[in-house]
């Protein structure tokens, strides 16, 4: 049988997706970890992974809660309709959610990508109370990530047609900074489009109130300097490098990892560093 | 939202598949309901959620569908009960008709296959006569030399101008090194156990055997893949078979294979939508309603999560 509860909460009228992984009883730990799914084909990539590490956190005594944000994945919703404010919403129900399931746990947030930033939003908002964030490459400029997920966009049309429309890759010479009002099958709203816009490393100030490890590749420069920023103005925060091969943005196919050990690994042991 | 139910549920042997059900809020269910699976490894939604779009456009429409996940792929563990890919993938759509049969009380399906879901949807419906219809994207072709060449000629026009021309050419260098394993696939992983030959009349003996069921067919390809098509190219000799005749081609020039674009999917959405809203509420025939299905609902019990 399935080795989790499959549910839907929040509002009545924006009701989202979640499968919940109880914890083994006989490892209970006082821990429950909320997983933060990335944004768009990020988070279809890696649905296989979160849910690996759901089943494996809950085999180690930690209850765990995956969802999809309102419009993204399995929950309802149009994607015309996703922005940030509501997704940093449906957080805190998750939140409330897990809650409920695991009422005297000291809850984990792990973020990847946008789902990172997210997290660091909703906490920021304080209407829940994380014990502590795994942030693992979060999203902190917002205009740049929309410029990779225009490349992609590109590279994957490049790649997917054997005679491509070149139109795309014009307009991406021509106006590079412009933001993408759709980007590997998913449509940005004219909300979201104006929050990436907005969204800058000095937009993401964390709290002193939640312990936090930000997990980024070796050459993420940006991601280590807001981190630095972030220990100057004294707030509990702690940088460490996760090298693996998923590639965020790609299709899965044969020889492209799904679900990287390392990063499974990495990612278990970070709920208790 | 508040046009449409949306339920997840756990069921099949064990309960250990997992799918979601949409249906209609404000008025009955369409007599036919929609079937929609994996593609490839992507979960149940489809590739870029295309399957979640498919099911909110349908269920606006008054036809109540089911997306889930064969089993070991997604949120659905493996299935013990069959010896082959193919027989598993046949178990579990038939437990997802099951299912609906018993929450829904309708008994007949119209699925939505894309790619390798193509061969399973086929051999479903091939052994249970509740599948009534089948939209079909990308899955067998069987392009003849004509098609071939002007695939290949199209390509080597298009090489130099390509983005993506240095990267494949590598690539394929490299596959073709002697001794390299770049490219080739891991034992019993991703490797087609049919020469094309096997394909094409294990294609038509199937097809024709759907077609005397009345089974209605859309046969759907996409202008990444296949690039250019004059009149059913895909089909090779097959397209002039008299039993074809009756099924709807449609090569969608605009629609990537993982229908990557906004465009893509809307026509992909437009063409499937309204092909399955026709089927499924179109009432079927007093001869097809009383068919007995080849294939005995099993008595599985369903979980269904709290709303």
């Amino acid at each position: 049988m399935t080795l989790f509860t499959p549910l839907m909460f929040g509002p009545a009228s924006r009701q989202v997706f979640g499968a919940f992984h109880a914890a083994d009883e006989d490892r209970g730990e006082p821990t429950a970890v909320l997983l933060c799914p990335p944004f768009g084909q990020e988070g279809l990539r890696t649905h296989r992974f979160f849910k690996v590490l759901a089943e494996r956190l809950a085999r180690a005594g930690i209850a765990t809660l995956r969802f999809d944000f309102y419009g993204s994945g399995d929950s309802p919703g149009d994607e015309s309709e996703g922005e940030l404010d509501g997704w940093r919403r449906d957080l805190c129900a998750a939140h409330e959610e897990l809650r409920r399931h695991a009422p005297h746990a000291a809850i984990v947030w792990i973020g990847a990508r946008l789902g990172a930033t997210l997290a660091v939003l909703a906490a920021r908002n304080g209407r829940c109370d994380p014990a502590r964030l795994v942030l693992w490459e979060p999203v902190i400029d917002g205009p740049g990530y929309a410029r990779l997920l225009r490349e992609r966009h590109v590279e994957a049309i490049d790649t997917t047609f054997c005679i491509p429309d070149l139109s795309w890759r014009r307009s991406l010479a021509r106006e590079p900074d412009a933001l993408p009002e759709e980007a590997l099958g998913v449509r940005l709203s004219p909300a979201l489009q104006a929050q990436l816009r907005a969204l800058t490393p000095q937009s993401l100030p964390l709290t002193a109130l939640h312990d936090t490890l930000v997990l980024a590749p070796p050459d993420d420069t940006s991601t280590a300097q807001w981190a630095a920023e972030q220990q100057s103005r004294h707030m509990p925060v702690r940088l460490a490098y996760l090298s693996h091969p998923l590639d965020w943005t790609s299709d899965p196919f044969p020889h492209s990892a799904m679900v990287p050990a390392d990063a499974l690994n990495r990612l278990q042991g970070a709920i208790h560093e | 939202m508040n046009d449409m139910t949306q339920t997840p549920v756990c069921f099949g042997p064990g309960n250990a598949l997992m799918g979601m059900l949409t249906v209609p809020a404000q008025r009955a269910a369409a007599p036919v309901a929609c079937l929609m699976f994996n593609m490839g490894a992507n979960h149940r939604v489809g590739p870029r959620r295309i399957n979640v779009k498919l099911a909110h456009l349908l269920a606006a429409r008054g036809v109540g569908s089911l997306r889930f996940d064969l089993g070991g792929i997604g949120d659905s563990e493996a299935l013990d009960t069959g010896p082959d890919l193919q027989t598993r993938a046949v178990h579990s759509l038939q437990a997802a008709m099951d299912l609906v049969q018993r929450m829904q009380g309708i008994g007949q399906f119209a699925t939505v296959a894309m790619c390798s879901g193509v061969e399973h949807a086929m051999s479903a419906a091939a052994v249970d006569a509740r599948m009534v219809a089948l939209s079909l994207f990308d899955g067998f072709a069987f392009p003849q030399r004509r098609t071939r060449w002007e695939l290949t000629v199209r390509r080597a026009l298009a090489a130099p101008l390509h983005p993506s021309f240095p990267g494949k050419a590598r690539r394929w260098v490299l596959r073709h090194l002697p001794g390299s394993t770049v490219g080739k696939p891991l034992p019993g992983y991703f490797v087609d156990r049919r020469p094309p030959n096997v394909n094409a009349i294990w294609f038509e003996a199937t097809m024709k055997r759907l077609v005397e069921r009345e089974v209605a067919v859309q046969l759907l390809y996409s202008g990444s893949l296949h690039v250019c098509d004059r009149d059913r190219d895909q089909l090779g000799a097959l397209r002039r078979e008299p039993f074809m005749q009756g099924l709807q081609y449609e090569f969608m020039r605009d629609v990537d294979h993982t229908v990557c674009t906004v465009k893509g999917q809307q026509l992909f959405l437009q063409s499937v939508g309204d092909w399955v809203v026709e089927h499924c509420l179109a009432t079927g025939s007093p001869q097809r309603q009383d068919r007995p299905a080849t294939g005995t609902p099993r008595a599985i019990p369903a979980t269904l999560a709290a709303p």
